[in-house]
């Protein structure tokens, strides 16, 4: 792994149990530049968490490999944010700076818990399922991680806080030049917020690339019905004598079709709905 | 200071909605020259957009001369835009023939229509991409 | 408690686990209350002075078999202690990290995974030993005054492994073995029964083997009045040998005593016919075979010992199992 790369899988695999079970995750490249702010998106069972978990070095893949920073620069934030429910607000910022000494960045951790509309009394078992979500963020980036994993971070958050806390996170990025991995399925979230996508289904890589360059990888046409050839068709839709068809164009298009780029949603949407995605 | 606002579903690159509304900015004379934009970490913070979004969209503005990297300082207004605010004698023949086609009986969406088609027909190929 | 001089990830398990750690305290604390106060209201309760100048406590002094029955149920209490150190560990201390998910959060700070484990286990095993010792002591307190009496004896279940150092060892066979078992079942309550299966059949079985790690000694006397058991011993088995010195069934004459007509009426006519049996079938010797109460302490150093190698392979299989899942 290079310096400018963040996370790097090579032929990754997991399997859980025994061998009759099929496999979370099979064959999976890539490699993500650091500082990037990463979209990971795909149907559920796609592996996303698995995916995660592994880069977080919670467990062991089957097969192949994964790079990532060490333990002490990567802070993980896992779908059902566990928390240890005894300990009030206070204890859990003191335990991250306990677990993580001469790293703890306590002011970042603190701006994070403000605003929630809980005292550091509280006790964690008492928070809403949001108020949880800021607590385990300020965890996370309380620790000044180089590389920041987050499974679904922002589901239990109403819109006002997750725009406050998106905004938060991607401060801290640009401060810092954190490298964000987030699943997430709120795609409008992830369209301002994320310049890199990486796209699972099935337990394989889908899509991968900065979102710019796949965004002018693609076209969506609309017209008459003709030969999409040489372009890859990653889908398309015929209502009467109208096409309508998302391509991984091969040169310029042209025919007698309107183009446009996609936006990131009709480029996920398209690659979600068809089961035979493009591979990058 | 400028604050942005981005809007999601426009359709427009997040990066050229910042581009644009610095120049609208500087067009109305909220942004002088030596005016400090607002950092990216707090343009982001309100935004929460991706930070190279704005990076990118300074460098532009950069590119075309209109602002400068001050190496920890900030960007700050270069240049200024456009003929200026309320008095330019353009503003003034546009704000006659707004008059002019209201007491003919247009509606505003009517002006609008035909304001956007004259642009389209003058500044075609200029189209921001 | 003071936290304040705690660091890292004992501070985390100290600050978790406070109201166990209070638990622990009030037990201590209870018992304390309730021994050292059965021992005051004893002394203020009058002994009957005999004519050889003892002094006994009467059969009907409430304080002393308040005492008594305080320390049975104590020392069975303390046998409880390496299922319930054991339960523990497992089931909150291991296994709910698993179950709740918190290992992940646990996991994947700046702290190595053995470093999290070994930091539960050895605040589990200072804990675990202080209170221990002190139930020990508190125990001890009240043995001072009953020891010896029946169900109370050194080699006695109970007061042997409360007043020697086996307990100890007993303990920290148990956190290890939670920190095994809690891992291989990542469920708190079927982790928690489980070790506590396991750690009562150790007490068990250790419990009923003890007394073969060492030889017995023999003490043997002519046939005749009984032969007490020398050494304040504990008796293992005692029988008849005859000239030869083969074995003699005791029952075969105390069968025919049995059968012979107006000896359960007669006094001393059950021993007559039992001597007269046994000199008829050439018994010349009785033997008792014993553990000397010199035996005490090997013995305890030696379970102990197998405490200790069961402690020492369960907590490296815990640190193996932990290190192969969790890279």
């Amino acid at each position: 792994m290079t310096k400018d790369t963040a996370l790097e899988a090579r032929l990754l695999g997991k399997r859980y149990g025994g061998r009759t079970r099929g496999w979370a995750l099979r064959e999976c490249d890539f490699a993500l530049p650091a500082g990037r702010i990463c979209a990971l998106v795909g149907p559920n069972g796609a592996g996303k968490s698995t995916l995660l978990a592994l880069a977080a070095g919670l467990l062991r893949p089957t097969e192949g490999t994964i790079h990532a920073p060490a333990r002490e620069h990567l802070a993980y934030v896992a779908q059902d944010k566990p928390l240890h429910p005894r300990l009030s607000v206070a204890d859990t910022l003191r335990m991250g700076r306990e677990l993580n000494p001469g790293r703890w960045d306590d002011t970042v951790a603190r701006r994070i818990t403000e605003g929630g509309g809980f005292s550091s009394d509280t006790l964690v078992r008492e928070l809403s399922g949001g108020q949880r979500t800021r607590v385990a963020l300020a965890l996370a980036l309380g620790k000044r991680p180089e590389l920041l994993l987050l499974d679904e971070p922002m589901a239990d958050l109403d819109p006002l806080a997750r725009h406050q806390l998106m905004g938060l996170l991607m401060a801290d990025a640009a401060e810092h030049g954190t490298t964000v991995v987030m699943s997430s399925h709120i795609l409008t979230e992830l369209e301002g917020a994320c310049d890199h996508l990486l796209l699972l289904h099935d337990g394989k890589v889908r899509l991968d690339g900065s979102v710019e360059e796949l965004l002018a990888a693609h076209t969506l046409l609309t017209g008459p019905i003709a030969d999409l050839a040489p372009h890859t068709v990653v889908e398309s839709r015929t209502t009467g004598r109208q096409l309508t068809a998302l391509v991984r164009h091969e040169g310029p298009v042209e025919g007698p079709w309107d183009t446009a780029e996609p936006s990131l949603e009709d480029l996920l949407l398209a690659h979600l709905r068809t089961t035979e995605g493009a591979p990058a | 200071m400028v604050e942005y606002r981005i809007d999601r579903r426009s359709g427009v690159a997040t990066y050229l909605q910042i581009v644009q509304q610095t120049k609208q900015a500087l067009r109305m004379g909220l942004l002088e020259p030596g005016d400090r934009l607002p950092t990216a970490r707090e343009v982001v913070e309100a935004t929460a957009i991706n930070p190279n979004t704005v990076l990118k969209a300074y460098r532009e503005l950069e590119r075309e001369g209109l602002v400068e990297a001050r190496r920890g300082l900030g960007t700050f207004v270069r240049a200024t835009l456009g003929t200026g605010p309320a008095d330019s004698p353009l503003r003034g023949e546009l704000a006659d023939w707004a008059r002019r086609a209201r007491a003919a009986g247009l509606d505003r969406e009517d002006v609008a229509a035909l304001f956007t088609s004259v642009l389209k027909e003058h500044f075609e190929g200029e189209d921001d991409r | 408690m003071s936290t304040l001089a705690l660091k890292g990830p004992y501070w985390v398990t100290v600050r978790q686990y406070r109201r166990t750690l209070w638990l622990a305290v009030a037990a201590v604390a209870v018992s304390l209350a309730v021994i050292g106060g059965l021992r005051i209201w004893d002394a203020q309760t009058p002994e009957i002075q005999l004519e050889d100048g003892y002094r006994i406590p009467t059969d009907d002094t409430r304080a002393y078999e308040t005492l008594r029955l305080a320390l049975e149920y104590g020392s069975a209490w303390l046998l409880f202690l390496p299922l319930l150190v054991g339960a523990f560990v497992a089931g909150p201390l291991v296994a709910r990290e698993f179950e709740s998910g918190t290992y992940k959060l646990s996991l994947t700070q700046s702290v190595s995974p053995a470093d999290w484990l070994r930091s539960k286990l050895l605040t589990a095993t200072a804990v675990a030993l202080l209170t221990t010792l002190a139930l020990i002591g508190v125990f001890r307190i009240g043995w001072s005054r009953v020891s010896g009496t029946y169900g109370l004896g050194w080699a006695d279940r109970g007061s042997y492994e409360a007043t020697g150092i086996v307990l100890f060892a007993y303990v920290l066979a148990a956190v290890a073995v939670g920190a095994l078992v809690g891992q291989l079942i990542r469920r708190t309550l079927v982790a928690m029964a489980a070790t506590g299966l396991v750690m009562g059949v150790v007490v068990l079985v250790l419990g009923t083997f003890r007394w073969s790690f060492l030889a017995v000694k023999t003490a043997t006397a002519p046939a005749g009045p009984t032969l007490w058991t020398p050494e304040n011993g504990l008796t293992m088995e005692t029988g008849l040998l005859t000239s030869s010195g083969a074995h003699f069934d005791r029952l075969i004459c105390w069968e025919e005593a049995a059968r012979t007509p107006g000896t359960d009426a007669t006094e001393g006519l059950w021993g007559k016919v039992e001597a007269q049996c046994q000199a008829r079938h050439g018994v010349t010797t009785q033997y008792v075979d014993y553990h000397p109460e010199s035996h005490f302490w090997p013995t305890q150093l030696i379970e102990s010992g197998i405490l200790l190698a069961l402690a020492a392979l369960a907590a490296f299989a815990a640190f193996r199992v932990l290190r192969a899942r969790h890279p």
